[in-house]
C-alpha cells in the first residue's frame, strides 16, 4: 500500500496512518481508495484484528479532501451527451469510495478516527464513516465540507451522515456554505464524540475506545433510529426546510446546481435507509459533475486560483499587474450594459433584479434612466434575456483583453473577474462562460443581440478552439 | 343530460380556530355529521336517494383523514347505500365539491349529490398535512414557491393597493358582515352547532370584530415581512423582475380568519326534487377550474371567472352578484378591478376577513350565501369563486329558478 502505513498494536488493533507520498496534504485519489479497499479487506478477514484506528501520517492535517486534479477529468457536460451508458458508468465509478465507506461502517469491526488538523470534504466523509471520532482541540483542527464552494457536493456520504448526526437544519449551513467548524463546535454539533488537548492523547483515546468494546454499529444502523430533530416531514422541520428552500432560491437564483442538489440529497436521502440514501447521493453527485458550473468553478475557484496565488507569491509584488486595469474595463462594460438596458426602457428595478438573476449578490449601481416614459415590463419570461444582456458584454470585454494582449493567461481573466469584480462565480469567469457555451454559440447569441464581437474571438471560434483548450487537470499543482 | 339544481344549503356558524374557540371541543366528524343531518331533516328526503356526498377538506389528516366524508355519512345515519368521498383543492374544496356533485347529477350518475366541506383549524391546524410542494427542493425550486402571504403582498404591490386600501376593504367586510347578521340575512342557512348533549354550543360567526376601524387595523404589523426578508421576496422578484421591492401590507386583520366550520349543499336533478315536492332554488349553470401562476398564487379568480363566463356565452355584466372568498384583501381588490365590478355587487354581506375561512368548507358556504342573497334581493344570477393554493381558481355560476 502506497498511501497507508499500517501497524498492529498489542491488542490487535490496526493503526492505519494516511500519508500520500509527494503531497503536502493528504488528498483522496484512486490510489488512496485502492489502499483503503485493501485495508478494509485485510481488517475484515483477519480474525486477529480487533479493530481499526485511522489517523494521519502528515503534520498538515488529517485529510483535505478529494484529489481535484484527478476529479477534474470527470467534470462538465459529457461529450456526446449524458447517454444511459455514461450515466451508469459514472454512477459506478464515482460511487466507489462511498460504497467502500459504507462497507467500513458495516463490516463488523469497530473503527475510530483521529482528527488532528484539517478534515475537509472527502477527508471528513472518511471520518464520518468511523464509529468513533476524536479530535484534537487546537486552532489548526477544522472540520468541514467545502465542496459546495466549488460547484460540487459531498459525494461520499456527507449529505447523509452529517444530518443524521446533527439534525437536518443544523447540517444545512455546513453543507451549503462549506464553512469549516472548530473541534469544539464539532463536538457541540455531534460531529465528533470526544476532544483531547494533545495529539498523543487522541490516539490513546481512539485505541481505548476500541479496546473497551466500542461498538461497530452506526446510530443509523440501529433499530428504531430517529433522525435528530425529525425528518423533513416533521412539522417543525417541514416549515424550516421550506424556508431554507426559499432562502437558497433567493440567494442562488438557480445558478448553482450543486446547492440545489445538496438540498435534494438531504430531503430525499433522509427519508430512506442509509444504503438507499447513499445511492441517491451518488446520483445527484453525478448530475452535479455533469454541470458546466462544476467544471468552471473547480477550474477557476480552485485550480486556477491556487496556481496563480502560488505564482504571485513566487514572483513577489508586481507593479505591472494587469488585473486592476482589466477590472476597470469590466466595470465600464457593466455600466454600458446597464445603461443600454435603461435606454431600452427597462426599469431600474428590472435591471437590478436581472443582475441578481445573473448572479451578482449585490448588483453594482445602476444609473437611473432619463426617459420620462413608463418602463416597459420585462415579465416573468424576460429573466434569461436580462441575464444575457448583463453577462455577455462583460465576457466580450474579457475576450477583448485577451485579444489585445493586456491579459495573456485566461485564468487571470477569469480569476480576476470573479475576485476583482464579483463576476458571478457560477460561470467560473467570463472566459469560462464562453468556453462553457462554446465560442460559436456564444458569438451567435452576441450577434443576435447586436453586440460587438472582437475578431480574436471569431478567429478562435473558427478554429474550433477554446480558451481552456487542453486538459484542465494539467493546471493542477 | 340532466340539469343540476340546488335544493338547500346549510352551514355551521364559524368558531374561532384556536383552542379557546367555541367549536374546538366538537370533532370534525361531528361538524360534518350535523350538516348532513340538517340537510336531511330540513328537506325530509330519504337519503337512499343521495348517491354521493363530496366533502372538501384542506387538511385531511389525523381526525380529518381517511375519507371523512364517508365516515360522516355513516355517522349521520344516512342510507348505507350513500357513498362519500373527501376531496382537496385547498381553499376551493367546498365549491369544488359542489361542482363535482353538480357534474354527477348532470351526467346522470347521481339523483341527489351533496357537496360541502369541513375544516376544524383549531383541531387540525394548517400545515398539519405536510405536502411536497414547499419542502421538496425539486418542486419548490421549479415552481418558485412562495407562501400565500407573499403572493397577496405581491398582488398589492403590482396593482398598487396601499396599506390603507387593503385595510379599508377589511373594515368594509366587518361592517357588512355585522349588518348582515344584524338583519338576519344568514338565518335561513346557518344551523347552530350542537354539543355532546345536543344543546346549542354556537349559533353565530364568533370571529367577527364589528368594532374594527382603520386605527385598530393600522396598529397591526405586516405578517409576511419577515418571511419576505428570509428569502421569499427574492423569489418573488425573480419571478416578477419589474417589481422594485414587495410592499408588505397584509396582516391578520385584512386576511381571512382561521376558524372551524362545516357546510353542505343538496344538489339534485328535476325529477328527484319533484319526488319530494321540493322547489329548486337555483340551477347550477356552469362550473370551471383553472391553473394560474403559482408564485403569485392568488390570481386565479378573474382567470377562471372569464373562462367560465366565456364558455357560458356570458359576460361579467350579466352577473348580478359576486361572491369571492376574501383570502386576502388585495385578492378581492384585484378581482374587482379586473372584472370591472360595482363594489356593491361584490361580497355585499362581508366575507372571510370578518367571519373566517374554514378552508375546506368555505366554498360551499359562500355558494349558500350567494343563493340566500339572490333570493333576498330578488336577483337572478350569481358567480361564486375562490383563489387557491399552488395557483388555481374555481368558479360556479348559479341562476335562480
Amino acid at each position: 500500500m502506497e498511501t497507508l502505513r499500517v501497524e498492529l498494536d498489542a491488542d490487535g488493533i490496526a493503526i492505519a496512518a494516511l500519508d500520500v507520498p509527494g503531497r503536502s496534504m493528504n488528498t483522496i485519489g484512486a490510489q488512496v481508495i485502492a489502499d483503503f479497499a485493501s485495508l478494509v479487506e485485510r481488517v475484515q478477514s483477519d480474525a486477529a484484528i480487533t479493530g481499526l484506528v485511522i489517523t494521519s501520517g502528515k503534520a498538515s492535517g488529517f485529510c483535505a479532501g478529494a484529489d481535484l486534479g484527478e476529479l477534474a477529468q470527470r467534470l462538465g457536460p459529457p461529450d456526446g451527451g449524458a447517454t444511459e451508458a455514461r450515466l451508469r458508468a459514472d454512477f459506478e465509478a464515482t460511487g466507489t469510495f462511498s460504497r467502500l465507506l459504507r462497507r467500513l461502517e458495516t463490516f463488523g469491526k469497530p473503527v475510530a478516527a483521529v482528527i488532528d488538523g484539517v478534515a475537509l470534504g472527502g477527508g471528513l466523509e472518511l471520518a464520518l464513516a468511523a464509529h468513533f471520532r476524536v479530535a484534537v482541540d487546537q486552532p489548526r483542527t477544522k472540520l468541514g465540507l467545502p465542496e459546495a464552494t466549488i460547484g460540487l457536493l459531498p459525494g461520499a456520504g456527507g449529505t447523509q451522515r452529517l444530518p443524521r448526526l446533527t439534525g437536518i437544519m443544523a447540517s444545512l449551513p455546513l453543507l451549503l456554505e462549506g464553512k469549516p467548524v472548530s473541534a469544539e463546535e464539532a463536538l457541540k454539533l455531534g460531529i465528533v464524540h470526544a476532544l483531547v488537548a494533545e495529539p498523543a492523547a487522541a490516539l490513546d483515546a481512539a485505541k481505548a475506545w476500541v479496546a473497551q468494546g466500542g461498538e461497530a454499529v452506526q446510530p443509523w444502523d440501529r433499530k428504531g433510529f430517529r433522525l435528530p430533530g425529525g425528518g423533513p416531514h416533521a412539522p417543525a422541520v417541514h416549515a424550516a426546510f421550506s424556508f431554507a428552500n426559499g432562502t437558497l432560491l433567493a440567494k442562488a437564483q438557480g445558478n448553482y446546481p450543486a446547492l440545489d442538489n445538496i438540498m435534494r440529497c438531504v430531503f430525499e436521502g433522509s427519508q430512506v435507509p442509509m444504503d438507499a440514501a447513499l445511492r441517491i447521493e451518488t446520483r445527484y453527485f453525478v448530475r452535479t459533475l455533469h454541470t458546466p458550473q462544476a467544471k468552471a468553478m473547480v477550474r477557476t475557484l480552485f485550480l486556477s486560483a491556487q496556481d496563480l496565488a502560488k505564482q504571485a507569491k513566487a514572483a513577489g509584488a508586481d507593479a505591472t499587474d494587469p488585473v486592476p486595469a482589466y477590472v476597470e474595463r469590466l466595470a465600464t462594460a457593466y455600466a454600458r450594459a446597464t445603461a443600454a438596458l435603461v435606454e431600452d426602457g427597462v426599469s431600474s428595478a428590472a435591471v437590478r433584479n436581472g443582475a441578481r438573476m445573473a448572479g451578482w449578490r449585490k448588483p453594482p449601481e445602476v444609473a437611473t434612466g432619463t426617459t420620462e416614459a413608463a418602463p416597459r415590463a420585462i415579465g416573468s419570461d424576460g429573466g434569461d434575456a436580462l441575464k444575457r444582456r448583463l453577462l455577455y458584454p462583460l465576457a466580450l470585454e474579457a475576450a477583448r483583453a485577451i485579444g489585445d494582449g493586456s491579459i495573456t493567461d485566461p485564468r487571470v481573466a477569469d480569476v480576476g473577474a470573479v475576485q476583482g469584480f464579483g463576476f458571478p462565480a457560477w460561470t467560473g469567469g467570463p472566459l469560462s462562460l464562453i468556453d462553457g457555451m462554446g465560442a460559436a454559440d456564444f458569438i451567435a447569441a452576441c450577434d443576435e443581440m447586436g453586440l460587438d464581437v472582437p475578431e480574436a474571438l471569431r478567429r478562435m471560434a473558427a478554429t474550433e478552439s477554446s480558451y481552456y483548450a487542453g486538459d484542465p487537470s494539467a493546471l493542477a499543482a | 343530460m340532466a340539469e343540476a339544481y340546488i335544493y338547500d344549503a346549510v352551514r355551521t356558524p364559524r368558531g374561532k380556530g384556536k383552542p379557546d374557540g367555541s367549536l374546538h371541543e366538537i370533532t370534525s366528524v361531528s361538524l360534518a355529521t350535523q350538516m348532513l343531518q340538517a340537510l336531511r331533516d330540513r328537506t325530509g328526503i330519504d337519503t337512499a336517494d343521495v348517491d354521493d356526498v363530496i366533502l372538501g377538506c384542506g387538511m385531511p389528516v389525523g381526525e380529518q383523514g381517511a375519507d371523512i366524508a364517508r365516515i360522516a355519512v355513516l355517522n349521520a345515519d344516512y342510507a348505507q347505500t350513500t357513498a362519500g368521498v373527501q376531496i382537496n383543492r385547498f381553499c376551493a374544496s367546498g365549491l369544488e365539491a359542489c361542482n363535482i356533485a353538480a357534474a354527477k347529477v348532470i351526467a346522470g350518475e347521481a339523483m341527489f349529490a351533496i357537496g360541502g366541506g369541513v375544516e376544524s383549524m383549531s383541531r387540525v391546524p394548517m400545515g398539519a398535512d405536510g405536502g411536497a410542494w414547499s419542502v421538496d427542493p425539486t418542486t419548490a425550486f421549479k415552481t418558485y414557491f412562495a407562501p400565500q402571504g407573499i403572493g397577496a403582498d405581491l398582488i398589492a404591490t403590482i396593482d398598487g393597493f396601499s396599506r390603507d386600501d387593503v385595510d379599508a376593504y377589511a373594515v368594509q367586510s366587518q361592517r357588512r358582515a355585522a349588518a348582515a347578521w344584524g338583519e338576519g340575512r344568514f338565518a335561513k342557512s346557518v344551523v347552530p352547532v350542537k354539543d355532546q348533549l345536543g344543546l346549542d354550543i354556537l349559533d353565530y360567526d364568533e370571529f367577527m370584530r364589528p368594532q374594527t376601524d382603520m386605527q385598530s387595523l393600522g396598529a397591526l404589523s405586516p405578517s409576511f415581512a419577515k418571511m419576505g426578508e428570509a428569502g421569499f421576496d427574492g423569489v418573488a422578484l425573480h419571478r416578477y423582475p419589474d417589481v422594485e421591492r414587495v410592499n408588505h401590507v397584509h396582516h391578520a386583520g385584512n386576511s381571512s380568519g382561521i376558524v372551524d366550520g362545516a357546510s353542505a349543499v343538496l344538489i339534485g336533478n328535476a325529477e328527484i326534487g319533484e319526488k319530494y315536492g321540493l322547489k329548486p332554488r337555483a340551477r347550477i349553470k356552469g362550473m370551471a377550474s383553472i391553473g394560474s401562476e403559482p408564485t403569485i398564487m392568488l390570481t386565479g379568480p378573474a382567470l377562471v371567472s372569464n373562462k367560465l363566463l366565456a364558455r357560458l356565452g356570458m359576460t361579467a355584466a350579466d352577473i348580478d352578484l359576486f361572491e369571492l372568498n376574501e383570502a386576502f384583501a388585495s385578492v378581492v381588490l384585484r378581482f374587482q378591478r379586473a372584472m370591472d365590478i360595482d363594489p356593491a355587487k361584490l361580497n355585499p354581506n362581508g366575507g372571510a376577513i370578518a367571519m373566517g375561512h374554514p378552508i375546506g368548507a368555505t366554498g360551499a358556504m359562500i355558494l349558500g350565501i350567494a343563493l340566500d342573497e339572490l333570493e333576498r334581493s330578488d336577483k337572478e344570477t350569481a358567480l361564486v369563486t375562490l383563489c387557491v393554493g399552488a395557483g388555481m381558481g374555481t368558479a360556479t355560476v348559479i341562476e335562480r329558478v
